[in-house]
This record gives structure tokens, sequence and C-alpha cells, in this order.
């Protein structure tokens, strides 16, 4: 489910190229210093994204640092530190803890059991400094398995759930701003789950999986158009905050980013 | 509270949203707590300055507040018909808010998931469908009106419910047409879009149909061509949604229905 939110590379300026992974390489020495190294595998694109939101719009002071690492070790890297990259390091493990959850009630897979036991302290301590986000994860991965254990035929229904959790962790304090960052996580939300639904469709229609696709007449095309208009919700929103850093960036994001799998995908079928 | 939000900002009246935007982060960095650490005022100073953006990039929320006295309608806990999505206070949906922004108390909210399906995904659009009122016809039966009723209060839960209590051999086009309605103000887009093309298909003709249809599609379509005018495109399959925003205006896609 996670992915979509990134960038589309062939359309970054060299100078947005290196800034983007500035944020990336900072979220995953976030998560390796907050949680450990083991974490670091649970990096996404998403979060950065999140954080790269956050520090245009709050403006934090940013420490920089010059260093090789684990995944790059010839070559020094620079990567920023920030509150909202600590931010988004935590959401990420407070999102990995339960995806590894699902893995284990859905397919029994043991791997995923003790990693998530792994990270259950993390996962405690993450809830006791976030409660309301912890909340909202925690309820809302909870109404989505229901919902697709259910299977009643809204095609939004899940996608509504997974808005309501993403609103939330958009969200890093309740202030100013909670409220249009809180739309745009929701619409976010629900156009990634969507997304990931339309993706998985052909694969989940021959496994008989749940897909809130599967029951509803849309083609290719009217999932496309469905999927713009989400993506309308979102950047409705995001025109209106005072950003000026990074902006574009964050605009190619929005606008070309999200679409790259979706179009991989259509491109490799007219292929065959 | 007679603020000038130009003056706040240090913007002439005819500035760009750009320059708007530009001229906020230069304030907002001047008054940055973190930079005046010992500044007791600068938490006020930024207060000002985020309430000087916000009436000037919502002006319609501020508007209102002149006509009415406070507070969201029911059922439309984003701001109520015809108004942006507004900054207001989050109404239900799980959230837990406290604390006072300019004119507004925000109120606390326990999280519950009947409100997963609540009225949260109020339309932002500049066609809102928000200005589509459905009117009840003499011919339409008890429940329809009833569904109307609801929809026009604000109630589209329980315009959704009663619609859906109509069994299925009475559901014609006018059925889908206004459960499409109600399921899209309601935050159930897909299932909207599934109806109103079922709608359509049932009377190819109906130019309400239609224009609720692009009424849907609007958001979708400002979105492509914002990015385009940005120097992105979505790239992928054909457009469409592209198609139907510029073009159904004038009534091309009228009968065939090509777009969607």
């Amino acid at each position: 489910m996670f992915g979509f939110i990134n960038t589309n590379v062939d359309a970054l300026s060299p100078e947005e190229e290196a800034r983007y992974k500035e944020a990336y390489c900072g979220l995953c020495h976030a998560l390796g210093s907050r949680t450990g190294q083991h974490t670091r595998m649970a990096l996404s694109h998403d979060l950065t994204f999140l954080a790269l939101l956050h520090m245009s719009l709050y403006d934090p002071e940013e420490t920089k640092h010059q260093t090789a690492c684990v995944m790059h070790p010839l070559t020094k890297r620079t990567w920023t530190q920030n509150e909202y990259l600590d931010y988004a390091a935590d959401m990420t493990v407070a999102l990995a803890y339960f995806k590894l959850l699902d893995n284990w009630s859905d397919d029994h897979s043991h791997p995923s059991r003790l990693a998530a036991l792994t990270l259950k302290k993390r996962w405690l301590e993450i809830s006791d400094r976030w409660p309301r986000q912890a909340q909202a994860i925690e309820a809302g991965m909870a109404a989505i398995s229901q919902i697709e254990q259910d299977d009643h035929g809204n095609p939004d229904a899940a996608a509504n759930a997974f808005g309501l959790i993403m609103g939330e962790i958009f969200v890093h304090q309740e202030d100013f701003w909670e409220n249009p960052l809180r739309m745009m996580g929701r619409q976010l939300g629900r156009f990634i789950y969507l997304m990931d639904a339309a993706v998985d469709l052909e694969e989940d229609r021959q496994k008989g999986s749940y897909n809130p696709f599967a029951h509803a007449d849309f083609t290719q095309d009217q999932i496309h158009d469905l999927l713009t208009v989400y993506m309308g919700y979102v950047t409705e929103v995001f025109e209106k905050l005072p950003l000026v850093e990074d902006v574009n960036l964050l605009r190619n994001v929005l606008y070309s980013g999200v679409w790259q799998r979706w179009n991989s995908l259509h491109e490799s079928k007219e292929n065959d | 509270m007679p603020m000038n939000p130009y003056e706040v900002l240090g913007v002439s009246e005819g500035a760009s949203l750009d320059e708007v935007k530009k001229a906020y982060r230069k304030k907002a960095r001047e008054n940055h707590p973190d930079l005046n650490p010992d500044d007791p005022n600068a938490a006020e100073r930024i207060k000002q300055i985020n309430e000087a953006y916000d009436r000037i990039t919502n002006p319609e929320k501020y508007a209102r507040e002149r006509v009415t006295s406070a507070g969201p309608t029911p059922g439309s806990p984003f701001g109520g018909p015809g108004y942006g999505y507004g900054w207001g206070p989050t109404g239900t949906g799980g959230t837990t808010s406290s604390g006072t922004g300019p004119g507004y108390t925000w109120t606390t909210t326990t999280f519950t998931w009947e409100d997963i399906f609540g009225s949260d995904w109020t339309n932002p659009g500049p066609a809102d469908p928000a200005n589509i009122h459905p009117e009840a016809n003499p011919s339409d039966s008890p429940e329809i009106k009833e569904a109307i009723a609801a929809f026009n209060a604000g109630n589209f839960a329980g315009a959704v419910a009663k619609l859906g209590s109509i069994p299925r051999t009475k559901r014609d086009a006018r059925w889908y047409y206004l459960s499409a309605l109600a399921n899209y103000r309601n935050g159930s887009t897909a299932l909207a879009f599934d109806q109103i093309r079922k709608a359509r298909a049932m009377d190819p003709t109906n130019m309400d149909y239609l224009r609720a249809h692009q009424a849907f599609q609007q958001p979708g379509a400002t979105y492509q061509e914002t990015g385009q005018a940005y120097g992105f495109g979505t790239g992928g399959t054909n457009c469409t949604g592209c198609c139907c925003g510029l073009m159904c205006a004038q009534a091309f896609c009228y009968p065939i229905a090509l777009c969607c």
C-alpha cells in the first residue's frame, strides 16, 4: 500500500533530487537512531513526503550531516535532521507494526509475527508520545480488517477508514494548520487505498481476494478519472497552504509522482 | 475585530496568491518562536499572521461569520453548502481537537467508527455539488420525498439510508441520480460515480444528470489542468477526465456520453 506517494524522478531538477534524498536519507537515519537499524527496512517515500510537507509549512531548524552509511558505505551522503523527520520515523514504525500484525493474521506469516514482536516496545513508546495518532492507527486498522471481511460492496468504505488514519498522521500537532492538514491526509489516504486496489485488481480477481473494485463496474479509464478526483481534493487544500520552500518538489509528487506505478502498469500492458 | 490582513502581511491588495505566500513566509520567519525565544509576544504575532493569511485565502469563511453567529451547520462540519471546505472546527470522524482558533472554539469529540460514513467529505471543489438541491416532483413516492428532504437538510447519511430502503424493482434513473448525489456528499465517491453513470445510461438526455456528473468530475479536471499549468502531466491512460471538464460544458458529450 505504501510507495505511491513518490517523486517522478525524471521531472526533478538536480537540486530537487538532492533535497529529496536529503530528506529520504534523513528519515532513514531517524529510523535507525530512534528505533534501530532493523527498522530502516520500513523506510518509505510516503512519509518522506509528509516530512517535507511539514518542513515546508513549519520551517523548523534543520541540522545537516554528511556521512557514509550502511547502505552506501563508499560515498558520503548529505542528510538532514529535524523534529518532523523524527515524527515521520515514529509514524513509519507505527504503521509498520500494524502492517506486520496484519500479515500475521492474514497469512499466518511467522517472520511477520516475530518482526512485530521486536517492534512492540517501540510501538508502546510511540503510542505514549503520540496518543491521538496511535489511537487512529489502531482503531483504523481494525475497522479496515472488518470492512474487508464483510465486503458489503461500498468501494469507499475501507478507503475512507484508511483516510481517517492518514488524516491523523498528517496532523503533527493540533494547531492552526490542523484542519487543512487533516483534510489533505484524509483525501490522500483514500487515494492511496484505492490506487493500491486498482493496481491489484486483476490479481485479486483471479485469486478471489477482497478488492473494492471487484463488485463494481469500473473500467480502467473510469478508475483513473475517479482517482484524479481524490487528488483534486488533496491539491485543492495543498495549494492554499503557505508553502514556498520545496513547493515544486511537493508538486512533482502530487501532480505526477503518484501516477508512476499506474503508468508503468498500463504501459507494460500496452507493450504485451 | 477589524484586521486589515494585507497590512498584517505587508502585501498590496492586488497581490497574487504566490506573493501572499511569500509575504507570509517572511513574516512567519521574522516572528518564529525559535528565533525569538525571549519574546512573549512572538506567539501572538504568529497568530495574527496566520489569521491574516486565512482571511485572504478563505474569504468566504469570514464573510459567513458576519452573517451567522458561529459554528458549522449540522451535517457539514467543514463549513456548509456553497462554501469552500472551510478551515473551521473539525466535526466528527474521530478527532479529539481542543483549543481555540480565530473566532472558533473547537469541540472535543470521542473517536467513533460510526463516523466513517459521516459527512466529513464535503466536496470542496469549485463546482460544488452542494449547489445541487434536488426538488421533489409531485409524482415522487413518499420515500423519495423524504430522502430529498433529508438531503436538503444536510442529512446525507439519512438520505442514503432512505433511498436504500426502496426496493430494487423501484430503482429507476431518478433513484440512481438521487442516490449518486447523496452518496457523493456522504463520502462514497466511487459509488456516486457508478450510480450517476447508471442514471445517465437509463436516461441519456437528462441534463440534470449530466450536470451532476460534470460537477462530480470537476475536482479531477481542475487537478489535471493545474498540474499541467505547473508543468506536470499525469501520463497514463487517455485523458477522458480532461475532456469532460472542458468540453462537456458545450454539450459535446451529450447525448452520446463519450466521457466516463
